[in-house]
């Protein structure tokens, strides 16, 4: 489930963050990005970026070693049934 | 079938969610949709926690001393080059109509603190509080810094609370108010003399130090008897950048981003561009009121700046400080957003200021927050609905203790 929750949770936060950037540039003084809860938000973004990162890599890892694995399989499977060919 | 519609008997409906899931994710449209509520929801409970739910905030609780105000502070200096094409002052204030604003008698009698003081004097004995009783000053504070009695001698009264044609006169303070108004542009200048630096004092909302406290200026001047005030910089909208107020700093300049501005136990004011102030030598030399807003307005050779690192530039109601030299200072209101006065630029504002005689000037917080009250009565005419300006987290004001 958080699987499914991380990646909206991301969109959200980044959404966020993009209009802090924009009412920011029209009134500085109210500080949308310089404060303690914005900070916080920031934090959460980046832990949720980094699990998420890492959960993709080792999904492209796993993803790669599979076809790896079957690549090497289909290769076995070929070099067990040249001789067989010659043969015949 | 039957899976799909409902949890089997004994699931858990989280493992039954999860299956209808796998089996079949939602509609893009419906993630879409369901991603830009929770967007909305989140920024209206960022909204809440940042600007709307007030909460205390302890103060840093060091005092200044007034005694170490002697003495000149190093020379500030300006980091950025402000060269280039001078900006034209938005009227010209010698030719311009102006027209004095009578205060009425029976609000400055309101707002006479002269029966309060002798309360407190009363309730002291002989011992007076330091700093508190400006009447006294030629008596007891004469070798204190920010005693301007003997200087503008000729500005105060014997003691009698006066309202004239033009302000107010008193034994301690001497306030000229004006309203000048050309084409598009209304603005009213406070021309103030102090005998004593005491006299100059800023106030919080709710008379609390805090996030997003608010209050109306007149409802906060009012309470502390103040006979002047002006919005001050708004520091409860903010979590960080200095706040000293009448000698104690409350909060340090722990991210220096804006320009700051400090009023010194002396009398002097100087302006810091955003990076260069250091709070502790403010204190350690006298820092009597800092405000982090701005930005300054006039160069430290004098100038009136012609660039601003701001988007906030277009023309609108403005409050600025001006200070002219220790014990004589201005509060400049600038009406905005309405068809008599389309307000002014920090650009024009600054031309003004530097008009009108100031050596150092400060912009405060503008829009609707702009306002000027005196004698328990608004001055100007503030932007928005209420007609009575923003609410906000400071002032400063002017008090006859």
């Amino acid at each position: 489930m958080l699987r499914k929750l991380l990646p909206h949770a991301a969109i959200i936060l980044s959404g966020m963050y993009f209009v802090f950037f924009f009412i920011d540039r029209v009134n500085t003084a109210m500080a949308f990005i310089n404060n303690n809860i914005t900070k916080r938000l920031l934090f959460a973004l980046c832990v949720i970026s980094i699990v998420e990162a890492v959960w993709l890599i080792r999904d492209d890892r796993r993803k790669t070693r599979q076809q790896q694995a079957r690549a090497e399989a289909a290769r076995r499977q070929r070099q067990a049934e040249a001789p067989r060919r010659y043969v015949r | 079938m039957q899976n799909r519609r409902r949890p089997a008997q004994g699931r858990p409906a989280s493992n039954w969610l999860k299956g209808q899931l796998a089996q079949r994710p939602l509609p893009v449209w419906v993630l879409v949709v369901a991603d830009i509520l929770l967007l909305g929801i989140s920024l209206v409970v960022f909204a809440l926690f940042h600007h709307v739910l007030r909460h205390p905030v302890e103060s840093v609780g060091i005092v200044s001393n007034r005694a170490d105000a002697r003495g000149q502070i190093e020379e500030v200096y300006d980091v950025e080059e402000d060269d280039g094409e001078e900006v034209a002052s938005p009227v010209d204030v010698g030719s311009l109509a102006e027209s004095s604003i009578a205060l009425d008698e029976g609000n400055v009698a309101a707002v006479d603190a002269s029966e309060a003081t002798a309360d407190l004097e009363e309730d002291a004995g002989d011992t007076l509080p330091a700093q508190s009783v400006g009447a006294k000053v030629g008596d007891y504070f004469t070798e204190e810094p920010g005693d301007f009695g003997e200087k503008f001698a000729d500005k105060f009264t014997d003691g009698e609370v006066k309202a004239t044609q033009s302000g107010y006169q008193s034994g301690n303070v001497n306030i000229g108010l004006k309203r000048y108004e050309s084409n598009d542009v209304v603005f009213y200048v406070a021309d103030i003399y102090l005998r004593d630096i005491s006299c100059f004092k800023t106030a919080f909302a709710q008379d609390t130090f805090g996030k997003a406290y608010r209050e109306r200026t007149l409802t906060i001047c009012q309470r502390i008897n103040g006979i002047l005030a002006v919005n001050g910089d708004n520091y409860g909208s903010r979590d960080d950048g200095v706040v000293i107020r009448n000698g104690e700093l409350f909060r340090k300049d722990n991210y220096p981003n804006q320009d700051v501005c400090v009023l010194y136990w002396d009398g002097r004011i100087e302006t810091y561009a955003a990076g260069h102030f250091d709070c502790e030598d403010a204190i350690a030399n006298g820092a009597y009121q800092a405000w982090n807003f701005g930005p300054r307005l006039i160069t430290s050779d004098g100038k009136a700046k012609k660039h601003f690192n701001s988007v906030v530039t277009p023309s609108n109601p403005r409050t600025a400080l001006g200070y002219f030299e220790p014990g004589h200072y201005c509060f400049v209101v600038v009406d905005g957003r309405s068809g008599d006065s389309g307000g002014l630029t920090l650009a024009e504002l600054a031309a003004l200021m530097k008009d009108l005689g100031c050596v150092r000037a400060y912009n405060m917080d503008g829009g609707n927050t702009s306002v000027m009250v005196a004698a328990n009565r608004i001055i100007s005419n503030p932007s928005g609905a209420s007609g009575e300006g923003r609410e906000t987290s400071d002032i400063i004001a002017i008090v006859d203790n």
